[in-house]
């Protein structure tokens, strides 16, 4: 098989939801000595970037969206093991996480995954995450991206605790934060002091590429 | 007659000025010299300078000084130890003996880590004898001071030194910057104590009794005692001086204030009466401090500065040079060298250089203190033998004492601050001009002609190039100054450099010219101000005050400025309740606390934040105080688009209080009594 008719399957399959045949694309794009990496960029990074963009296009619905990124992570487990060390050096690290007191993480899990098809290497907080185990682990990890959301009103704040805790730590300066969720906007960012506030997560990571 | 004494030792200058208190009118005022190895002796030389007045009759004494910020830059200061609670100092300046235990709070203020006393206990005991003061900074201390106040607690039971915690300094975020500032403090303590002492034996001396405040960084004034515990707050003092004497002597508070000294020009804008502030704080020696002090840029062109032709270019260098005048006025045999460059000069071609601190052939030297611990050569001991009893030129020095000229390490004496460059200045071509005659012109006169001939140019057509291209620079850094206001920015691109040159110059492009126009008036401040400001404001439209004793208007500034202490509250809704009026947790210096409503908080607030401010400022020296507080409510639209309206983020309450020295109050006191009695 030609690297491009496997490379589109991979595509194909991450866009229609099938794990099954992006773990086999990605066991048989090992064994004929593909580049991982390229393997990732040219085919599931593809496929990923096309759901996203019709999701932002609001051209596929959610649970759509849910069943692409398992596709891309089932292949993803095969391929990343196989990059060598030295070509992950200068991967950029990101964050994601629910606020303390919010437990909804669906719109924290797609940002996942359009941020580790753009190649960042993601730190999952998860949900319900303390405010200083975001700023630990921003400095721990020498983080460059912080993204944080929440789907309820009255978590918002602890987003501005967490950049506060940020100034305390003396981090903040050496990393950008950006927001999202339903009750959060572009004026609310600015006044707890985020860089960015995004609505979907697709346009986050493009802005994401300008600022770093 | 009640009088005030505003003293300012600046970088150049020291310069004293005696106010009336009861019609504020300035009396009597007088210039010295400022004496870098003991700044007292400066003092006592303009204090004497100022004739006719009795030492008995002043109320009230009033110094800013350059001492704080020079000892931080050098490095200065006594034995410092700290003890960080919850978090490691990122060690961006030199520290004695540190240690580091656990404890600390998280942002809400809530204990995050039990404070190990005995761990306190045991450090502190192993400091001691080993420091002269020390530091408490705990991790969150802002959102609650409560594992700082215990550490120190025992710090003073252990140790006999200065204890100083970071949230008594500060009451912003950023542990760092806020150790840095603590730090500082504590090394500071001892250099502002010797200060005041040799300040107050000048003033014993000249018969004066009265009680002495310092300003401060932001340009408000403190007692001695209060400037001993938080000596911190006097750093960038000069400038804020200037700032606040230039608002006194005009009675304008919009405003752009320019002040040019010997060595430096500083910029600073006024605004509501008050200087603009650095609001993350001061930077000083390259590190980011917490104390709030005026935001001023400074540019290194002074009266003092290095003017050079080399080439046939002329240049105006930042170095700080001994104009050729003053030089002569003290030793004035220079002239007689000066004449004999000047005539072997038409014998050599004229050479090709660079503009950096290459000596120059009308540059002369002169011994500043002995090399002491100076590791330098044979040749370089002899020079500074030769020039301890007069200046001498570099060629003149190398052919007495046999040797060439490379082989003295000029640059490295000059860098250790033991020698003195003596050349053509800024004050030099006023001198020539004949617009500013205090000193010796025929100096002057001299090197000027000398550097004109090496232009090809005759001395006038010299003297204007050199006007236009001081004022060119003052212009510059005007506009760097007000476009960084604007836009934050510091670095100029292409386009941005384009602008401002065409904006300055007044030169055309190929379709368009560029002007600026100021929307405030420009305050002239320091002694050559008169031969260079008026073309910089014509340049911006701008109007010109050139107000009188605008030579003395730091020291002006010393003794108008007010007593100023402020608290900065933070006021956070709590999850729950009423979302109109939610519980909430204040943190400030006065420690966490917990309230069932925001107007609660407030109201207890403003009463005890009031209390507390009005409390500090009496300490500080004032009599009766204004006090007044700014209450921001920062609230936010929940995105939905639904309409519920809006939530409360946070309130931020500002609390100042501000008086006088009760000394003005008695000496207008006073005054009326007089006058009814004449009556």
């Amino acid at each position: 098989m030609s690297k491009e008719e496997l490379y589109n399957r991979l595509s194909e399959a991450v866009v229609g939801g099938k794990p099954d045949i992006t773990k086999n694309g990605a066991e048989e794009a090992l064994s004929l000595k593909f580049n991982a990496v390229e393997t990732i960029n040219e085919g599931l990074v593809k496929g990923m970037s096309i759901v996203g963009e019709r999701y932002a296009a609001h051209e596929v619905y959610l649970p759509q969206v849910l069943m692409s990124a398992q596709a891309m992570y089932s292949g993803l487990n095969i391929l990343l093991p196989a990059i060598p060390k030295s070509e992950m050096l200068d991967q950029k690290k990101c964050a994601v996480a629910v606020v303390e007191g919010d437990v909804h993480d669906i719109g924290k899990n797609i940002v996942k995954t359009m941020m580790t098809a753009s190649g960042y290497h993601v730190f999952d907080l998860g949900k319900d995450v303390p405010i200083t185990v975001i700023v630990d682990t921003a400095e721990s990890e020498n983080l460059d991206v912080v993204a944080m959301s929440t789907l309820m009103t009255p978590t918002m704040d602890a987003m501005k605790d967490a950049i506060d805790g940020l100034i305390e730590s003396g981090y903040r300066s050496k990393v950008v934060v950006t927001i999202g969720g339903p009750p959060t906007s572009p004026s609310f960012a600015e006044e707890i002091g985020a860089d960015h506030r995004d609505e979907n997560a697709q346009n986050c990571v493009t802005w994401l590429k300008g600022a770093l | 007659m009640w009088y005030g004494l505003g003293l300012d030792t600046g970088g150049t200058y020291t310069d004293a000025v005696l106010m009336d208190i009861s019609s504020g009118k300035i009396v009597g005022k007088a210039k010295a010299l400022t004496t870098r190895d003991d700044l007292s002796v400066g003092i006592d030389n303009a204090v004497k300078g100022l004739r006719d007045f009795n030492g008995g009759n002043v109320a009230v004494v009033s110094l800013s000084s350059t001492l704080a910020t020079n000892s931080i830059v050098e490095g200065k200061g006594c034995r410092v130890g700290l003890v960080t609670v919850g978090r490691d100092f990122d060690g961006s300046i030199p520290v004695d003996t540190c240690f580091r235990i656990s404890g600390g709070h998280d942002i809400r203020g809530m204990e995050a880590c039990m404070l190990d006393e005995e761990a306190a206990r045991a450090s502190l005991a192993l400091m001691k004898d080993k420091i002269d003061g020390i530091a408490v900074t705990s991790y969150m201390s802002v959102r609650n001071p409560d594992h700082e106040n215990r550490v120190k607690k025992i710090a003073t039971e252990i140790l006999d030194v200065p204890v100083v915690c970071g949230h008594e300094l500060s009451s912003s975020l950023g542990f760092n910057e806020r150790t840095v500032t603590s730090l500082i403090n504590s090394r500071l303590i001892p250099i502002i104590k010797e200060l005041i002492e040799s300040v107050k034996e000048v003033m014993a001396e000249n018969g004066i009794g009265a009680p002495l405040m310092i300003v401060r960084g932001d340009g408000s004034i403190m007692s001695e005692t209060v400037a001993v515990e938080r000596p911190v707050e006097t750093i960038l003092s000069g400038p804020a001086a200037s700032l606040i004497g230039a608002k006194n002597l005009t009675g304008i508070g919009d405003a752009v204030v320019m002040d040019m000294g010997g060595t430096t020009t500083d910029i600073g804008i006024l605004r509501n009466g008050y200087p603009r502030l650095e609001k993350e704080g001061a930077v000083i020696g390259g590190k980011r401090t917490h104390v709030l002090a005026a935001e001023i840029s400074t540019s290194g062109i002074g009266g003092d500065s290095r003017i050079v032709v080399d080439g046939g270019r002329f240049y105006l260098s930042p170095m700080r040079v001994i104009p050729l005048c003053i030089a002569s006025d003290k030793w004035p045999q220079i002239k007689k060298k000066m004449r004999e460059v000047s005539e072997a000069r038409s014998k050599r071609a004229s050479e090709g250089r660079s503009s950096s601190n290459t000596v120059q052939d009308m540059e002369f030297f002169t011994m500043v203190r002995a090399s002491g611990h100076v590791p330098l050569t044979d040749a370089d001991r002899r020079f500074m033998e030769l020039i301890s009893s007069e200046p001498h030129s570099l060629n003149e020095a190398a052919a007495k004492l046999g040797v060439h000229p490379f082989d003295l390490s000029i640059s490295k004496m000059e860098e250790f601050g033991i020698i003195q460059r003596i050349g053509i200045t800024p004050t030099d071509i006023l001198h020539a001009e004949g617009s500013y005659v205090q000193h010796d012109a025929e100096a002057s006169v001299c090197g000027i002609g000398y550097a004109a001939d090496r232009m090809r140019l005759s001395p006038c057509e010299f003297i204007a190039l050199a006007k236009e291209r001081i004022v060119y620079k003052l212009s510059e850094e005007l506009l760097r100054k007000l476009f960084f206001e604007e836009t934050r920015e510091l670095n100029f691109d292409r386009l941005a450099k384009d602008l401002m040159d065409k904006a300055i110059s007044g030169k055309e492009g190929l379709d368009f010219g560029c002007s600026v126009r100021l929307n405030k008036p420009i305050i002239g401040i320091g002694a050559p101000v008169a031969a260079y400001f008026p073309q910089v404001a014509e340049k911006f439209g701008a109007k010109l005050l050139l107000p009188e004793h605008s030579e003395v208007g730091n020291a002006v500034g010393a003794i108008t400025g007010s007593i100023m202490e402020t608290l900065d509250v933070v006021i956070r809704p709590k999850v729950g309740g009423n979302p109109d009026d939610p519980p909430c947790t204040a943190f400030s210096m006065l420690g966490k606390m917990d309230f069932k409503s925001a107007s609660e908080a407030l109201d207890c607030l403003l009463k005890e934040g009031g209390e507390n401010v009005t409390e500090r400022a009496k300490k500080a020296g004032a009599d009766y105080t204004d006090v007044k507080m700014d209450v921001n409510e920062r609230r936010y639209v929940v995105g939905m688009g639904t309409g519920t309206g809006d939530v409360l983020l946070e309130i931020e309450v500002h609390i100042t209080a501000v008086g006088k020295p009760r000394q003005f109050h008695m000496a207008s006191d006073a005054a009326i009594s007089e006058g009814s009695v004449g009556r």
